[in-house]
């Protein structure tokens, strides 16, 4: 059993979400442009398809609802084969709200 | 096979493009290869004719290049035109009927046996539409038939019971005579009698005695389902008591010890004579197959239940006879119970009475270890509030990603709630049964989390646990009205959308228990699966 005090636990809530979204963003720009070198095709690889599903089911355990749905939109659009401008689009909508999520976030002060 | 609809009308589309473009293509460039030919053709000629070069536009033959030329332009532009009408009709004619019969076809895999497959066409579509919509009588009609012969054994089986009720009624009087005879007898009453006379009436005796047992759990069975029941606070441990202490002779015979815990405050809405008959059987069962160790009862309580458990180190159930328990004249067919007097009637009884008190009973059984059985029945309203600041509700968390475990751990504070963890399905099947939680949140990204439910509803302690599911399709409508333990279990579950996180479910959490509260200190934690 592991006891913290409330304000504790909340930086400590607050430091897990941030290092999510700075992980999940990385991960998101490497997708992006790894999809934007193809000059073809319908961005159907395993990996992506893996890595959005992921962003899919954590976004919103780490309580950032939006991530999820948007994640949800590109792995929609992946099932239904589309393009990859398409594909481009939707990545660019998830890396929009990551960074939104990240501005949302408190600051975090280091003494 | 709607996917496969979906995969081929998509490849069609693929196709009929790309054959538009290479006709379009072929076009152009037999075209321009016939009036290059043609064009070479009369130039050699003229060559050859005069001995000497002559320019081809000064040739007449050389106007029906040009002419050739021309008219091959001119096909240009009508194929041009004709491409994109011959890919629209395509479309029309094969396209979308194929994607209206993915519809159809997806609509029919969801259950839906009621709408016709039908694709007007007189292809190949429209004959493998009509093969579907066979497809779909026959199973319309095949469901239809069950569901006949489903109402048709309902009645019968009920006439049966009916009959069985009034059978043994009317057994009842002539045995109670028979019996009273027989103890005229055997006490001399009616004369002296040989030893030989004194073998025999016992033996009738002890026959008769079970003749009237089985007649009078039959007509228990049957009186069960209409008797009227009272529903007023029953204290638990009070009756539970009295209960013991009728068993106790029983238990000493066989050395084996009963154990009560049940905290006395304990009260549960319920009529107390149908109570103290479900906890009789229950106890007595529990007696009968074991011969070494004890039998203990012990209560849990969640915010609007109390779950009995009735345990045992006896003889167990095998696994596969589990599921028959309650089932009318079943009986543990072992050796070792076989002097044991019985009807098989009594858990059938138990059960029947349990589901009439808005309870549930469920088992859980190891051979040659024990056999559980948990009877949940509703809290009484004082009671509820009495032990809303006492009970504690043990919560399992099953995600892959340790970091959300954590982020859970964070969320889920309160001072009452227990938490613990699991990585997979298989260990969420394995803390259930070890740790019998009250609440299961399932966040595994699983598409069939339904199924992974019915296992652990089926292993746990149905009646209790509670399921949050996160994500995941969901629940068909039909089959509202099932009794199924296993299926309510899967029913009652709270869904929440891919996107809910763990304040959600804390949310989700708080109202299920009644919880108004502000998050207080954190939860104590246990490691994960």
């Amino acid at each position: 059993m592991t006891a913290h005090a409330p304000d504790a636990r909340e930086a400590r809530l607050a430091a897990l979400r941030r290092r999510y979204l700075d992980t999940v963003l990385e991960n998101v720009q490497r997708l992006h442009s790894d999809l934007r070198g193809r000059s073809g095709g319908d961005g159907h690889d395993n990996a992506f398809r893996l890595a959005v599903h992921s962003l899919k089911g954590s976004g919103g355990a780490y309580g950032f609802p939006e991530i999820t749905q948007r994640a949800a939109v590109v792995e929609q659009d992946l099932l239904d084969g589309r393009d990859v401008t398409t594909l481009v689009h939707g990545l660019d909508e998830l890396l929009a709200s990551i960074q939104g999520a990240q501005r949302g976030l408190p600051v975090e002060v280091t003494s | 096979m709607a996917r496969s609809l979906s995969f081929f009308s998509r490849r069609i589309s693929v196709r009929v493009i790309g054959i538009a473009a290479l006709t379009l293509l072929a076009t152009g460039m037999a075209a321009n290869l016939a009036a290059l030919t043609l064009e070479n053709l009369v130039t050699s000629e003229s060559s050859l004719a005069g001995g000497q070069l002559v320019s081809p536009a000064a040739l007449p033959q050389s106007d029906l290049a040009v002419q050739v030329r021309r008219q091959m332009v001119l096909a240009l532009f009508v194929m041009l035109l004709l491409v994109p009408i011959l890919a629209l009709t395509l479309r029309a004619t094969v396209l979308a009927p194929l994607q209206r019969l993915r519809r159809q076809v997806r609509a029919l895999a969801h259950g839906d046996l009621e709408s016709a497959v039908t694709v007007e066409s007189d292809d190949e579509i429209g004959r493998l539409a009509a093969a579907v919509e066979q497809v779909r009588v026959n199973l319309h009609e095949s469901f239809e038939d069950l569901f006949r012969q489903n109402e048709r054994l309902s009645q019968l089986d009920q006439m049966k019971d009916e009959m069985l009720g009034q059978a043994s009624h009317e057994l009842r009087t002539p045995l109670t005579s028979i019996h009273g005879f027989v103890q005229v007898l055997a006490g001399g009453k009616a004369g002296p009698l040989t030893e030989l006379q004194e073998e025999v009436l016992t033996m009738v005796g002890r026959n008769v005695d079970r003749l009237r047992t089985l007649v009078c759990d039959l007509l228990d069975a049957e009186r069960v389902d209409k008797t009227p029941l009272n529903s007023t606070p029953v204290a638990v441990e009070d009756l539970l008591q009295e209960v013991i202490d009728d068993q106790q002779v029983s238990a000493r015979e066989k050395g084996l010890a009963l154990n009560l815990a049940v905290p006395d405050h304990t009260r549960v809405m319920g009529d107390k004579e149908r109570l103290r008959e479900v906890f009789t059987n229950l106890i007595s069962n529990a007696i009968k197959y074991t011969d070494y160790g004890r039998v203990s009862v012990r209560s849990l309580h969640t915010h609007d239940r109390i779950v009995l458990e009735f345990q045992d180190t006896g003889i167990g159930i095998a696994s596969h006879l589990q599921p028959h328990v309650f089932d009318r004249f079943f009986r543990v067919d072992d050796q070792r119970v076989q002097g044991e007097e019985g009807t098989g009637l009594g858990l059938t009884i138990v059960k029947r009475l349990v589901t009439r008190l808005n309870g549930m009973i469920s088992l859980s059984s190891e051979p040659g270890r024990g056999t559980t059985f948990r009877v949940t029945l509703p809290r009484a309203a004082d009671e509820q509030t009495a032990g809303a600041t006492a009970a504690r509700t043990s919560i399992l968390v099953a995600t892959p990603d340790p970091l959300v475990q954590t982020v859970y751990g964070a969320t889920l504070t309160h001072d009452r709630f227990d938490l613990s963890y699991a990585s997979s399905p298989s260990g969420v099947l394995l803390r259930t049964r070890r740790e019998r939680p009250d609440v299961v949140v399932l966040a595994l990204g699983n598409a069939r989390p339904d199924e992974l439910v019915r296992r652990v509803a089926r292993g746990a302690d149905m009646a209790r646990v509670h399921f949050v599911i996160i994500g995941g399709r969901p629940l068909r409508d039909d089959d509202d009205d099932t009794t199924d333990p296993v299926e309510l279990a899967v029913r009652s579950a709270s869904r929440l959308p891919v996107e809910a996180g763990p304040r959600d479910v804390l949310a989700v959490i708080e109202a299920r228990l009644g919880l108004s509260a502000a998050p207080a200190t954190p939860a104590s934690t246990k490691g994960a699966a």
